[in-house]
This record gives structure tokens, sequence and C-alpha cells, in this order.
């Protein structure tokens, strides 16, 4: 290629890329909630339902629950269910604003005892936020007569001393549910079991003579772990443009307290059940830390994932997913070897072997594997002079070389275990060709350039595979490097680019140094 | 302090001195056909193709490429007293076996040691079987005369032939230097063995300077002969030589290495696709700006070799 269509080629290529990675690492932490932090934990919130009925005798019987739905805020790690030990036939009902369970048996009888368990956390930071679909209607009812009359006259004088609907509803409610005092009131209430959820019920029916909407919005409070609670319901309705939520227990804010789990229902009731009766549910909520990997890898499996086409490492299997752990990290250690070969000028003994020495050490811990590293070498290096006496041919020559690094490494092993120094035993960590490969090109360079030479050459060898070392062993670079693989390609780019540079390397500018010095205007 | 600085750097800039990366970018990647590589990697084929383009070059005795021509090794060399054994394939002086002198199947060093006609046999052996080679590949032993080298070279070299190595870039010679051996290169001309670098002016041949491992000397360190004085003689054949290699090998990046025979003159003794850059200490002056002086010319394929010659004599 000429060198500006080359040029050319390369800027299109690195604009792409860039342009792919932020696209990519956007998404990945702001969609998909991957985090830089290597040990991330995530709050999981357990909830457990519990329902509680008994069945009419050889009918059939079907319960539906209602249970909020993942949104982005709120994903479900997994859920739990006895069905299969009650022989009931459980099944989910997603639509698009609701998600519904469904219990369903042919025949039974006498007490029965559902339990589902969901656990949900939110993949970014922060609590759980999950969206409402609020229910509004506006149910009139059928009174008659008196009743009707009263209603009315409820509201006539209530208009009177408001000047909204907004403060219209809020003196309903404080009339009908919260204190309940006067007799026009009173008369619209049943008689006995004057539950909150029949007072609420009757300012409903009130407020929709109005034409008001409003809606039932059940709520669990999230630091609330009690075990045996209801959720707590929320009235709410229209003030000109927003939505104002009436607490049944507090009515001094008309708003959602924090820190809640919103369900909602397309019935005014969580929990429907047929062919049964004395039903009771309750809830329980317990918090646990769960690592935020594990909670990555089960949401790229569930649906809620892949409906959003989205894959990752997370969507493999785990023993994939450690040998990428491994293998992604390298192209960091690539880079620096890159810069050490291109930009500053130093090498040794091979193109990659510092790197694969590197691996080594991650496996024997850095003192031992050099420890290690040198007696080898030096013991090598010693027993190759004597051949190169010898004037043996090249593949003959490295065999040799072969079979005395198989002894030296043997040898170590067996001396460090009866001396119950067990860092040695670890030499049968590095891959013997590696060792015969070193030995071979140092007593080359060697004879040829001198001991100095080859010293230089072996040390720069072992510094760039400490480099490399602590590249690849630190915790925060393989995490993010193995999460965010598109940065692979960032570092794709800075070695082409450095492969297009043709400027001075580091070591240059020492190897030319007189040029600093004297001034030539001769020439 | 800082205007210090920004001079050193400008002095260093002024040099147009090109760097490895440079090197292997503009010139040897851009220049340099890969499958030309082979060609110049293997002697045998300059030495064939050399005469062919009236380059003057060692005479070849023999090449052994069988093992069992290992033992018609005295029929070839029957008449000669003094030859060179190198291998074909060979890098940085490696495997070259100067015999000087010979008393019937006795032989003698350049260094007088005596070696016996089983030695040599061995090492032929050797060579063939690839320890010199690069890579341990099955080579061939050339058995060439020996040079015998200028006399006026004699007091600037240590044992070895002292060789001029120019480069030449699309045909034009642009850079030169001589190299002469010491005794801590022991013997051979690769600079970073040891060896001195003396830069010779392109146009005349006369010394520039000489450097040994980076420094600049005056005196060979074990003749202590004066440097400076050098004045390469026949230069203008030397430049033919090294300007017709690239008819030869169409290499656009090329060093050339020549050295000057007392009764057949300046001889091509090899041809590098890869040369060093040392050449630009030696001289004291970088690549770059002659570099690109021929770069920007436009079709240099119409020049003669005399042509050639006669630009860089004008404008250099």
């Amino acid at each position: 290629m000429k060198k500006k269509s080359a040029r050319w080629h390369l800027t299109i290529i690195i604009g792409v890329i860039l342009i792919f990675c932020a696209l990519r690492t956007y998404e990945k932490m702001r969609i998909l909630g991957f985090s830089f932090i290597p040990n991330a934990t995530r709050q999981v919130w357990i909830i457990e339902t519990e329902i509680k009925f008994t069945a009419n005798k050889n009918q059939p019987v079907n319960v539906t629950l209602s249970v909020p739905k993942p949104s982005r805020n709120l994903q479900i790690f997994k859920e739990e269910d006895n069905s299969a030990s009650l022989k009931y036939d459980y099944k989910q009902l997603n639509d698009s604003n609701l998600r519904q369970l469904q219990w369903t048996k042919k025949s039974t009888s006498g007490k029965q005892l559902l339990y589902y368990k969901m656990y949900v956390y939110n993949i970014f930071k922060g609590g759980i936020r999950n969206t409402k679909d609020l229910n509004f209607n506006c149910k009139k009812p059928a009174w008659e007569g008196v009743k009707l009359q009263t209603a009315k006259s409820i509201i006539a004088e209530i208009k009177q001393k408001t000047s909204s609907d907004g403060e219209f509803t809020k003196n309903i409610i404080t009339e009908f549910v919260l204190k309940p005092r006067s007799n026009k009131v009173k008369f619209l209430l049943p008689e006995q079991n004057i539950t909150t959820r029949v007072k609420i019920e009757t300012a409903r029916k009130v407020l929709a003579l109005n034409n008001i909407e409003t809606a039932l919005v059940f709520a669990l409070d999230l630091n609330n772990e009690n075990r045996s609670q209801s959720p707590i319901l929320y009235l709410a309705f229209k003030d000109g443009n927003s939505i104002l939520y009436a607490n049944m227990l507090d009515i001094n804010t008309y708003k959602l307290a924090e820190n809640l789990l919103i369900f909602s229902s397309n019935t005014d009731y969580l929990v429907d059940i047929t062919g049964g009766n004395n039903s009771r549910t309750s809830y329980a909520i317990s918090k646990q830390d769960f690592d935020l990997n594990t909670l990555l890898s089960q949401q790229a499996k569930s649906q809620f994932a892949n409906s959003l086409f989205t894959f990752s490492v997370y969507n493999l299997p785990i023993s994939e997913q450690n040998t990428f752990k491994k293998l992604s990290v390298l192209p960091l250690a690539i880079l620096m070897l890159v810069v050490m070969r291109n930009l500053v000028g130093i090498q040794g003994m091979g193109t990659f072997t510092p790197i694969l020495i590197s691996m080594v050490f991650l496996e024997t811990k850095l003192l031992p594997g050099l420890i290690i590293f040198i007696t080898v070498l030096t013991i090598g290096l010693l027993i190759r002079t004597y051949f190169s006496k010898l004037n043996l041919l090249l593949v003959p020559r490295i065999s040799a070389v072969v079979i005395v690094v198989i002894t030296i490494m043997q040898f170590i092993s067996t001396l460090s275990y009866k001396f119950a120094f067990y860092e040695g035993l670890k030499v049968t960590f590095f891959p013997l060709i590696i060792f015969a490969w070193i030995i071979e090109r140092s007593s080359i360079i060697w004879e040829e350039e001198g001991a100095e030479k080859t010293i230089k050459q072996i040390i720069f060898c072992l510094l760039t595979a400490i480099a490399s070392y602590y590249i690849i062993s630190n915790v925060f670079i393989s995490h993010a490097m193995y999460v965010f693989n598109e940065l692979n390609l960032i570092i794709l780019i800075l070695i082409m680019l450095i492969g297009s540079y043709s400027g001075y390397r580091l070591t240059e500018l020492y190897r030319f140094r007189s040029f600093f010095k004297e001034h030539n205007n001769d020439n | 302090m800082i205007t210090k600085l920004k001079r050193y750097f400008k002095n260093f800039r002024d040099a147009h001195l090109i760097s490895m990366n440079e090197r292997n970018l503009n010139y040897i990647m851009r220049y340099n056909d890969r499958s030309l590589y082979s060609l110049v990697d293997d002697k045998t084929n300059i030495k064939k193709s050399a005469p062919l383009f009236d380059i003057n070059c060692p005479k070849l005795i023999a090449i052994i490429e069988y093992q069992h021509e290992v033992s018609n090794f005295l029929d070839y060399i029957e008449n000669y007293n003094t030859f060179v054994i190198k291998p074909s394939c060979g890098s940085g002086g490696r495997g070259i076996l100067v015999i000087k002198n010979r008393e019937g199947n006795t032989f003698f060093k350049t260094d007088g040691e005596k070696i016996e006609l089983y030695e040599i046999k061995r090492h032929i052996a050797n060579t063939i079987s690839g320890l010199y080679s690069l890579g341990g590949k099955i080579d061939k032993a050339l058995i060439e005369e020996c040079v015998e080298f200028s006399d006026i070279f004699a007091k600037y070299s240590y044992q070895g032939v002292p060789d001029v190595r120019i480069i030449t870039f699309k045909g034009f010679p642009v850079m030169a230097m001589l190299r002469a051996a010491t005794a801590e290169s022991k013997g051979r001309a690769n600079l970073h063995q040891g060896a001195i670098g003396i830069g010779i002016d392109i146009k005349t041949g006369k010394a520039l300077q000489a450097v040994q491992k980076n420094r600049v000397i005056s005196v060979h360190p074990d003749t202590k002969a004066q440097l400076r004085d050098i004045k390469i003689p026949m230069w203008r054949e030397h430049l033919k030589i090294a300007t017709t290699a690239f008819d030869c090998t169409k290499l656009g990046y090329l060093g050339v290495d020549i050295v000057l025979d007392k009764n057949h003159g300046p001889m091509l003794l090899e041809v590098n696709a890869r040369p060093g850059l040392a050449i630009q200490i030696a001289n004291n002056y970088g690549l770059r700006k002659r570099l690109q002086q021929i770069e920007s010319l436009t079709d240099t394929t119409v020049l003669n070799v005399d042509q050639r010659i006669n630009f860089i004599l004008e404008n250099f």
C-alpha cells in the first residue's frame, strides 16, 4: 500500500474502532450495569410471599398473584415457589405492563399454603426503583335513593370548601379514611367490619361520583424486615399535571416514601383466588449482598437480558469465562512489550518470551519464580557453554539443552522437596521450551557479542517479564480488560499506531548521544 | 539550562539521523521487496550474478554442497596455498576460516595457528550442516580465493580484512565507511563487536572521523596508525561497485561491502538487505537528508551507473 492510502485506512479503522468502543462501554455501564470494580457487590432483596386460604371442596382452584415487573432499575435474580411439592400447575403470565403468577389445580380441599420467593436487585448502584403502572379508574357506585343523596350532599359540602379537584380529593380521603366522624360519612360506610380497605373503597366511590379517577398502589417498604407484613396502600390521584399519592397511614405527605417496591395490578387486588376462601397474604423481606459478577452472569442467562439483544462475556459458561479472564489481560502486556521494543528500544530473548515468563510468575509468585528462573538459567548456561565446545549441530544441540533443562528441573524439585522448600516444586510451572530457548539464545549472544550483552539482554527480559507480571496479576486491570473487552481494540489501535511510528527509540537517543553535543554545520 | 537543552536537541535534529523504526518502515519495507531477500542472504547467488554486471568478486574456487564432496577437498585446493572457507548463509562473520599458508596437508590460519586437514574437513562438514547459518538451515560451504588486501590498509586493521561499507539507495551511493578489525573485535569487522568505523567522504574517499563503540578516536588502538589520514584509492571504482550492486540485486536500500585487493582492485564481498545505522555515527551525519534528496528525484531508472555517481558527486 502507498504511504498516503495506508495512513487513510489507518485513520478510518481507528475512528470506527473508537466509536464502537465508546458505544459499547457506554452500553455496558449504563444499560447492562457492568462495573470497573472487580469485587463489586449489589444488595439483593428477597421478597417472600405467603398465600394462605381454604380451598372449597372438590373445586378447581385458581390463584393469581401480581408481582413487580423487571425494569431498568429492578432485576430478578431468581424466583422460587412451592407449587411443585403441592402439585399445583404454575405459570407466569407476562404482558406489557403486568406480571402475574398463576397457580391452578383441578381439585383440592382444605387449608392451602402457597409460597413464592423473589430475589430482586438493581444492577446499577442505588436502591430499587421500579416503574409504577397505575391503573386509574372511575367506577361509579350503584347507590340509589338516600345513599346517593347523602353522597351528593357530602360532595357539595366539600366542594364549597375547596377550590380544586386536588384539594377536593384530599378532603374526601381525610373524611372517609382517616377520621370518619360525620354521620353522613358513617351512613355511607357499612355497619360492621370497617377496615381501611372498605373505607378506601367507599371514598373512591364518592370520588367517582364526582368523575375523579383514582388508582390503588401497593408497595412494600424495603427497609422493613418484619416477618409478616402487608403492602402499604396508597391512593393515587391527579392534581393538575402531577400525581399525588395519599398514604393511608400518614396523610401529611402526598407522595411515595423512599425505598419502596411497587406492585401493579389490573384489578384492585394483588391476589385473586377462585375456588377458595379465608385467604390471607403476607410478605416478608430480607436483604443479602451478592457478588455483581454472579448477578451479571445470571442476568445474561435470563429472558430479560436476551430480549434486549445483548451478549457479552457473561453469556459464556463459567469455565470459558475463566479462560478469557486470563487471556483478555494479555493485550495490555503485549502493548507494554511493543512499547519496550519500538519506543524504548530494549528487547530480550525472543518476541513474546517475557510475557510467557510473566505468565509463569503468575503461578509461582514473583520471588520464587525469579529465583527458580535464574537458577535454572545459570546451570543451563554453564552446561551449554560446554556443549558449544563440542561443535554440535543446531537441532541436536537444542535437544541436548532441553534434556539438560528437564534434568535440572527434576533436580531442583527433588532437592527442594527434600529440604521442605516447597516453593521449589513450582519449577514445573515453567515451560521447558522457554528455558531451552532462552539458554540457547543467550549462549549464542554470549559467543557472538560477549557476556556483557548477554547479561544485559537477560536483565531486560526479566524486567519486561516483571512489568508484565504486575500488569497481568492486577485484579483491577484484569477485571476491567475482561469485562470491558472492547478496550482490547483500543490497545490494538495503539499497537497499530506504534507500528507506524518512525521516530527515535529512547535507547537511540543514547546511542546517538554524540550528536547532541557537537555542531556540524559543515555538512 | 533549557536553551542549552533546546540547542542540543536542535543539533540532534539537524544531524538528520534516521532511527531503526524509520529505516524499517520508510526504507527497508518500502524499497526492499521481501522476495529478493533470499538472493542476498545466500552468498552464492550474488557471486553468480555479479560477474554479469562486471562486478569483481573474490574468485570462487568451489562450492561444497553435499557431505560426500567434502572428501574431494584436497582436489579443489590443489593449486592454492591460501584460501577462505565461508558459509554461504552465514551472518556476523561466523564460520569464516582464512587459510594463510600451507605445508603439504598442514595449514596455517591468519594468526599463524596450525590447523590439520581433518579439522578443516570437519569445519566444512559443520558448515554444510548449518552450524553457522541463520536458523540452523542446511548450508553450502564456499571456498574462495583469499583477498590480498592492499598494503595501504595493513596498518589500519588488526588481523581481518578491512572493508568498505557503502549504503546504496535506489542505485545511488549515499554514505560510506571503512570498517577495520581490532583485537577487541577478534579480527571481525562488525562495529558492535568493537571494530572501528571510519566515516568516508562519499565524494572523495577521504576519512572524516573514526569511532569505536560510539567513541571518537584518532588512532587505531592496536596498530596506533593515524586513522584520519586514510584516503581510499580507486574510490570511483568503489562507488561503481556499490551503484551496480543495485542493478544486480534490485534492492532499493542496500549495504554493499567492498574490499580492496592488491592485484584486482575493489571487489564485492557481500551485500546486506538490512544494513545497520552505525554508519551515521562513523560519518557524524545522518542519512535522512541524502535519502530524501534521492527520493525527490523523478524517474531515476533512466540514469546509468555513471550518471548516478555523477549526481551524488555534484549534489552531496
